[in-house]
């Protein structure tokens, strides 16, 4: 018998191998011999990932050369990542928009030629803006032309403009792969990052809600983490999503009432209910309105498990501000006790106990009205808490949590809570941790009522 | 129910070159296809002059694979892969693995044979982790040599594909 050598192995046990391999590698073994290189290549182009660092443009017009040069290539890409936050170190205006992505590499008319094939509206402008290097016409591009996607991933240097991509999207899902057109349906793709702008503070002549929308619509998709501007008018009525699982940024609450009620099978939802003075000013307020909130909530009030509620609130740059303004909370979250599978839930301890210290005592005995029965864990996070401004002690969370578990009315209506974390003052003295006297009353507290309490 | 199978349960096994090996049956359990097997016949028919023939491996390599099985025997069994199709980093190998892969490279192909052909996964995984790290970091070149493998692209070939995989280019 002839020895046993690489190519000996079946083809399932030699991509076993080649799982273990880097690009780098991959690129290397694509050139020793065409064996290799037929095996290599699949395995190079189904994971691509390129990062737009701070001193180098990522090689996007090479990768696309590549597709429109040997077309059975796009077949092979499952997933894209690119990558990048920043264009240079430096914080001065130069670097407001992106720069241009160089494209002398670009074979214009094939491109220009794709970009007609896929059908969709505006392709004048797109070529043009191709032509110039803009990101968004070479982003759009690439994926028009990828029709097994099953993870896409845009980094904030790559969302800035949207214009493009969103038409892409809308055509794929309003009419993907009606005759002639060459646009994918994208029908594998389950896994979505849309992230927020780089430097999305200077950007408040651009919308992407008609771009982003899309995503929702996409027949197989899972996991949604995107940035929605909130729009002056709601663009069009979603249809049903199959979505479970969004991480939501930018849109305020006043929104979520045109988003949710599509999202018929939503388990999962992180919101980081953001404000900044003078972004979306029309839609974005510094107060948070729970009545709001709780209303839409119920949309998903059939299928949520988890939700996460992390405010973020960034000072107005552009006008000189360093420090956050405070915000506002308004009406109550009575109501959330009718989502009747929530299993974990974490919110603001402001949202629940108020924003002042003496608040918490009143405030926590009614909590069994507030949550719902079927709720397991529920972490309290120290979003919109000003430290300095309240001088905030970590006794009132300890005697908070306190109040709460001493009210028996609310414990029997929280038959299945098993977990509770609540946040600690990082200004307190003992630094990364709550002193060991509290910690002592915790543990005591813990070990009488059967939850685990933990501050985090 | 099933009936008592104590570790120390002795197998016979016959490689595909007549050699008999007497192993406990907590080590042949580490190949799936061996203890599936096992399972369906209860085990009781094998004997020394009824062993179970492993057909395609040979006396050396079932004794090399024998002695990974034993030594990994109260390994626990690893949880199945989860469904990611992400690329996997990791080629770190233990200690006494990447000793025990010390061989000539036709040995290391027949032992990645016999291991899937035995459904012995963590072995397999070594082994196929054992060949990554034989191609990692190296020109094509040196991969040529490694695998002696004589290199079938014309000049203008090789240099078409380098300039088709310019993107995947270290940056």
């Amino acid at each position: 018998m002839a020895p046993r050598s690489f190519m000996d192995c079946p083809l399932q046990l030699q991509l076993a191998i080649l799982d273990h391999l880097s690009v780098h590698d991959l690129r290397h073994l694509s050139v020793v011999n065409k064996g290799f290189r037929q095996l290599a290549e699949p395995c190079l182009y189904s994971d691509i990932r390129l990062t737009w660092s701070c001193d180098q443009t990522p090689p996007l017009t090479q990768l696309v050369r590549t597709i429109l040069e040997r077309p059975e290539l796009r077949l092979n890409v499952r997933r894209l990542n690119l990558d990048g936050s920043g264009f240079t170190e430096s914080f001065t205006h130069a670097d407001i928009e992106p720069p241009p992505l160089p494209i002398s590499a670009l074979p214009v008319t094939a491109a220009a030629g794709q970009i007609r094939s896929t059908g969709v509206p505006g392709a004048d402008q797109w070529i043009r803006e191709l032509q110039a290097g803009a990101v968004d016409a070479l982003v759009a591009l690439l994926i028009s032309t990828l029709p097994n996607l099953r993870h896409l991933c845009l980094d904030s240097n790559f969302t800035i403009e949207s214009f493009h991509l969103g038409a892409v999207f809308r055509c794929a899902i309003q009419d993907g792969g009606r005759e002639g057109s060459t646009l994918p349906k994208f029908q594998f793709l389950r896994d979505v990052t849309f992230a927020r702008r780089t430097h999305e503070w200077r950007h408040r002549s651009v919308n992407n809600t008609p771009d982003v929308l899309p995503f929702f619509s996409l027949p197989a998709i899972q996991s949604l983490s995107v940035s929605i501007d909130n729009p002056v008018n709601w663009p069009f009525t979603l249809a049903n999503s199959t979505l479970t699982s969004l991480k939501l940024f930018r849109l305020r609450e006043t929104q979520l009432e045109f988003l949710l009620p599509s999202l018929k099978s939503l388990r999962k939802l992180h919101w980081n209910c953001y404000y900044q003075e003078n972004l979306d000013n029309f839609a974005s307020k510094d107060v948070i309105d729970l009545d709001v909130l709780v209303e839409a909530l119920h949309h998903v009030s059939e299928t949520l498990t988890d939700l996460i509620i992390e405010p973020e609130t960034d000072p107005d740059y552009l006008s000189g501000q360093y420090e956050a303004p405070d915000r506002e909370i308004r009406g109550s979250l009575q109501g959330l006790a009718k989502m009747g599978h929530l299993q974990k839930l974490e919110i603001p301890w402001a949202f629940l106990m108020g924003l002042a210290p003496d608040s918490a005592l009143k405030t926590a005995v009614r909590l069994g009205e507030v949550l719902p029965p079927s709720l397991e864990m529920l972490t309290l996070n120290d979003c919109l808490l000003n430290y300095e401004l309240w001088d905030w002690q970590d006794e009132i969370f300890v005697s908070g949590i306190k109040a709460v578990l001493g009210n028996e009315d609310t414990m029997l209506t929280l038959p299945k809570l098993q977990c509770i974390e609540m946040p600690f003052s990082s200004y307190s003295t003992c630094g990364d941790s709550i002193s060991d006297e509290l910690r002592a009353e915790l543990d005591q507290m813990s070990l009488q009522s059967g939850i685990t309490l933990r501050a985090i | 129910m099933a009936e008592a199978k104590p570790a120390s349960q002795k197998i016979w096994l016959v490689s595909n070159d007549n050699a008999t090996m007497e192993v406990d049956r907590a080590v042949v359990e580490r190949s799936m296809l061996l203890k599936n097997m096992l399972e369906d016949l209860g085990g009781a028919d094998v004997s020394p002059e009824n062993p179970i023939p492993i057909p395609n491996v040979n006396e050396a390599v079932l004794r090399k694979v024998v002695e990974w099985c034993e030594h990994h025997r109260n390994d626990p069994v690893a949880a199945p892969d989860d469904e990611s199709d992400a690329r996997k980093k990791t080629t770190d190998i233990e200690e006494w693995d990447q000793k025990f892969m010390q061989v000539d490279q036709e040995m290391l192909f027949e032992i990645i044979l016999a291991s899937n052909f035995l459904d012995i996964k963590p072995l397999l995984d070594v082994g196929c982790k054992t060949v990554a790290n034989m191609i990692k970091g190296k020109s094509p070149e040196e991969i040529r040599k490694t695998f002696n493998i004589t290199n079938d692209f014309s000049a203008e070939e090789e240099e078409q594909i380098r300039r088709e995989n310019e993107w995947a280019e270290d940056r």
